[in-house]
């Protein structure tokens, strides 16, 4: 292990009173600084923390002997026994560890860059996880982790689940800024670009007081790439191939630094087939639908990414400049778009062509952060614009028989067009004092629009600004509390939507007059204001580098959305008649979490219960009043009712030798509405996993690799919501090899996986198409070859 | 996976503790009263690809059960055409497989002009033709032929070809269930007796 530590010290040459050990802690393959690296000294059981920079400080030391214990996860640990006589500054450099763990630094130890961080139990990422765990979304990528579900939308798109909480209730961040996509309606995905996230962080839990409404389930947030401390161009080409859905993608980063500046910019192109199922039929509206091939028709879509980042890293100034256009396309299976039949899942020829019904999004994003150093304190801004353009088309179809198609674009079923504004900025003072402090203020703007022959959101305008107050009291090396508090008002403006066709034709089915009024009016005129506080407190609590202890109480909220509130009719994705309800208030919930982490050589243990209380949590609720729209059962109206949420994740990880490592992952979501005693709808099943690693060194050109099978026990689901159909669980078995090659002074990564090995029929309880009950993809090969380049 | 628990790790009992007793409590909950069966519909006539001549009465013929107490039921046509070939569906031992027609056996009268049918019928509909309610029953049989299809639509031909036929039924706790069937609207259909 010592061949893995490099280590310089210099030797400062001032006399004081004790003697001092500072010193950087960094990366030694790439290169950059280490934040948040547990550092130990002994004797004097003396325990802090590298800053953001990797640096730290110890003064006022005795001369002696003296041994240092450097900890970072992911890094071999670090070990230095040294006589200390003078003022000494050491560089320390951590190797990535043989041991290629999930590379899951888990709980913030970790500064966090923007704002003080919350004492909630936090999941941070980097690329090798990523592309170990790389699905086939950004969302299911995440999915592997605890506590974390996706619902999948086909093979292309997916969003995320936090313990159950999904939608409007999960924010995804991106650089500060929260993404617009995902929560606007159950067949939008989260357009991020897989290849172009470096760091994710995962909070699991209430952060409303970080992020304002929405946050209440978590958030997930994407950081900025790390800067390399040397100056040159670089570059990064990424490979990758799939089996399941014949998919192909390349993905080319190149980067420079020059000086106190930093560019990089990325492309990234991906197409794919219809993908394929482990069955050849599926039943829908009590019908069985034939899958020809084993294979969901016109599901095949691609995707275009490009990014740019510029970073000028100066000594007051940092600032960063991101611009991100992602697009793309993707069919959906025609079985499940309007009504369905036999003729339109005969095969069209081809596997790789998309036909309508399909949806194409684009998502243009602008974000600017800035953060100016002051005289004892530091000033951030963040500043972003979003662009969502996304459109569905279908032939032109009518649920009424009278509706003419329109005179242009006449297959354009849907169309979403949503621009938002947002800002947020903060000062933070006391940074060096045990008393630290943060104030900042938000504002977001959004204007939408929408278009197309048929019409499921309406048209809104949307305007939200917050305060908020932030504290960090470091108690002692081992206890931090945390608290703070946010106010937030809103306004929003809904545009009323009169459907004169729909009224025309219930008119003509007998309807009374006045009834059919109300059935036409697709979305109700209406202004509403919101305000609500949100806050937190917790506490993190380090006795030793063993030990960790987390606990969070948070009270957050959610305003309700435009459709919540006012959109009336049938949603076409789901076959039902939902009706918003305007008086709504926003929902608020009461959060608990706690989190333990043990960890030693051998073991790392983490559990993480957490048990929430809503006071008004938002629902589609059956009537049990028939809808008269056509194609519909009973009416679904929004309603708010008391619920608990509940649960809790187990993470162990055991390493027997310096090669085997046994992992084992829980979790679990127990949620009620207390009303009427239903679970609520979209809970995730319970679930176990266990992991067998090998991991070693190689020979010749393989310098390393890393050996997992997987094995996950999905449990059935039956705690259903009203009218949620129950969900069979499965045995899923998956494999991955991650080999790091030399090619003389070339490195190349490949992530070679195969998920669900004994190719499983299984149904995701969460997916779009589980109510078709379209299992989910069937056996996937997978290769990712990165070479990094400079 | 978790046993090593036991031996290694004693202090996680404090931690372990709080979510053993909310889960515990939340499986106390499943177990109170909650109707979650949903109600059954058994669906006799029409049959699949049963086919009606425009002007002639549906044959209804249903059982509708739920283990507390039924609601409410509906029922609504409407077109499944695709446009292009007209196929007939057969059923055989594992679904449904196409069975290719000539175009011309159905030939469309006045194809320019004919007119989907569509319609609902609610249960109010059928209580006004003699109908007995069946809200708070636990199994009802019904069997009637109040849903008559039009000869014409604003004096335009109903449009033949396959229809979707849809039951759907509620039960006293608001949970739902539905059966699809495809019928036939075309003229060479005859006369039903049953």
């Amino acid at each position: 292990m010592i061949w893995l530590l490099w280590m310089t010290a210099a030797v400062l040459g001032v006399k004081g009173q004790g003697v001092s050990v500072k010193g950087y802690v960094h990366c030694a393959e790439h290169d950059h600084y280490l934040p948040a690296a547990s550092i130990l000294l002994q004797p004097g059981e003396r325990h802090l923390q590298s800053d953001e920079n990797g640096f730290f400080s110890l003064d006022e030391l005795e001369q002696g002997n003296y041994l240092l214990t450097v900890q970072f996860i992911g890094y071999e640990t670090l070990n230095l026994s040294f006589s200390l006589q003078q003022d000494t500054l050491l560089h320390l450099h951590l190797h990535p560890s043989a041991l290629l763990l999930k590379e899951v630094t888990v709980e913030g130890e970790r500064q966090q860059e923007q704002t003080l961080a919350p004492s909630l139990a936090v999941e941070e990422l980097g690329r090798l996880f990523l592309m170990q765990e790389n699905s086939e979304s950004f969302a299911k990528t995440l999915a592997a982790l605890p506590g974390i579900s996706s619902m999948d939308i086909g093979a292309g798109f997916a969003k995320p689940l936090i313990r159950g909480l999904g939608f409007n209730r999960v924010a995804v961040a991106d650089r500060g800024i929260v993404q617009q996509n995902q929560q606007w309606g159950a067949d939008h995905g989260l357009e991020i670009d897989q290849y172009d996230v470096d760091n994710v962080r995962v909070y699991k839990g209430p952060m409303s007081l970080h992020y304002g409404s929405d946050a209440m389930g978590g958030v997930i947030e994407i950081l900025p790439p790390r800067l390399p401390r040397q100056e040159g161009v670089r570059g990064d080409l990424t490979l990758t191939g799939k089996s399941n859905n014949d998919l192909t993608g390349a993905s080319v980063a190149v980067s420079s630094k020059q000086g106190s500046w930093y560019l990089r910019g990325r492309a990234t192109l991906q197409r794919y087939g219809d993908y394929r199922v482990p069955t050849d039929t599926v039943t829908y509206l009590t019908r069985k639908l034939p899958l020809h091939d084993r294979r969901m028709k016109n599901t095949a879509g691609r995707e275009q990414n490009l990014s740019l980042s510029a970073n000028y890293g100066g000594d007051r100034l940092d600032s960063w400049l991101h611009a991100s256009y992602v697009f793309g396309k993707n069919g959906f299976f025609p079985g499940a778009h309007g009504v369905p039949s036999l003729d339109r899942l005969v095969p069209d020829g081809s596997v790789r062509n998309l036909e309508m019904p399909l949806s194409s999004s684009g998502h243009l994003k602008v974000i600017s952060n800035h953060r100016i150093k002051l005289k004892g304190a530091t000033l951030l801004a963040d500043l972003g614009m979003q662009q969502n353009r996304r459109s569905e088309r279908s032939p032109f179809h009518t649920h009424y028989g009278n509706q003419q198609p329109p005179a242009t674009d006449p297959d354009l079923e849907l169309h979403f067009l949503l621009n938002t504004y947002s800002l947020n900025s903060s000062i933070r003072w006391d940074e060096e004092k045990r008393w630290r402090k943060q104030a900042g203020i938000a504002a977001e703007l959004q204007h939408n629009r929408v278009g197309g022959y048929s019409f499921l959101l309406p048209a809104y305008d949307r305007l939200t600004g917050g305060a908020w107050w932030m504290n960090e009291v470091v108690v002692s090396d081992r206890l931090t509390v945390t608290g703070g508090a946010r106010y937030d008002i809103g306004a929003l403006t809904v545009e009323g939507f009169h459907d004169p066709l729909l009224e025309e034709y219930l008119l003509s089915q007998q309807m009374d007059a006045g009834e059919a009024a109300r059935y036409a009016l697709r979305a109700e005129e209406l202004q509403r204001r919101f305000g609500d506080w949100s806050g937190a407190m917790g506490v993190v609590y380090i006795p030793s580098l063993k030990h960790t202890f987390r606990m969070h109480v948070g009270k957050s909220y959610r305003y309700p959305t435009a459709g919540e509130l006012a959109a009336n009719g049938v949603h076409h994705g789901a076959f039902r008649h939902e009706q918003g309800n305007s008086t709504l208030t926003p929902e608020r919930g009461i959060q608990w979490d706690g989190a333990y982490r043990y960890r030693d050589d051998r073991w790392e243990v983490l559990v993480s219960p957490f048990l929430s209380y809503f006071g008004n949590y938002i629902f589609l609720e059956p009537s049990g009043e028939w809808s008269l729209l056509p194609h519909t059962g009973q009416l679904y109206r929004y309603r708010q009712s008391k619920a608990v949420t509940g649960g809790g994740e187990l993470e162990a990880t055991f390493r027997f030798t310096d090669h085997w490592q046994l992992g084992g992952e829980l979790e679990m979501v127990r949620n009620q509405n207390l009303s009427d005693r239903f679970a609520l709808p979209f809970s995730p099943p319970d679930m176990a996993t266990g992991e067998l690693i090998y991991m070693d060194r190689g020979a010749g050109m393989l310098a390393q690799y890393r050996l997992r099978l997987e094995f996950r026990q999905i449990f059935d689901q039956r705690r259903v919501a009203k009218n949620e159909e129950p969900t069979p669980g499965a045995s899923l078995w998956n494999l991955s090899a991650h080999l790091q090659w030399r090619f003389g002074g070339q490195r190349v990564i490949t992530d070679l996986q195969v998920q669900n090995l004994f190719n499983t029929p299984y149904l995701n309880h969460l997916s779009f198409y589980r109510r078709l009950n379209i299992p989910e993809p069937g056996r996937n090969m997978q290769l990712i070859v990165r070479v990094p380049i400079g | 996976m978790l046993t090593y628990k036991h031996k290694r790790m004693k202090t996680n009992y404090r931690i372990m503790l709080p979510i053993l007793a909310a889960v515990t409590a939340f499986s106390g909950c499943d177990k109170e009263e909650v109707d979650r069966v949903k109600p059954q519909i058994l669906l006799m006539e029409p049959a699949e690809e049963e086919a009606y001549a425009p002007g002639s009465a549906i044959h209804l013929v249903l059982t509708l059960s739920d283990n507390v107490a039924l609601a409410s039921y509906k029922v609504n046509i409407h077109g499944a055409f695709d446009g292009h070939s007209h196929a007939a569906m057969q059923s055989v031992p594992g679904g449904l497989v196409r069975q290719e027609v000539v175009d011309s056996t159905y030939p469309t009268r006045v194809a320019d002009e004919a007119q989907p049918f569509e319609r609902t019928w609610m249960e109010s509909d059928f209580v006004a033709g003699g109908e007995q309610p069946i809200a708070g029953k636990q199994s009802v049989t019904i069997n009637h032929q109040l849903m008559r299809i039009p000869d014409s639509i604003g004096g335009r031909p109903v449009k033949e070809g396959d229809y979707h036929f849809t039951v759907y039924c509620t039960d006293s706790s608001g949970q739902e269930s539905f059966i699809t069937r495809e019928i036939l609207i075309t003229h060479d259909a005859g006369e039903h007796e049953h």
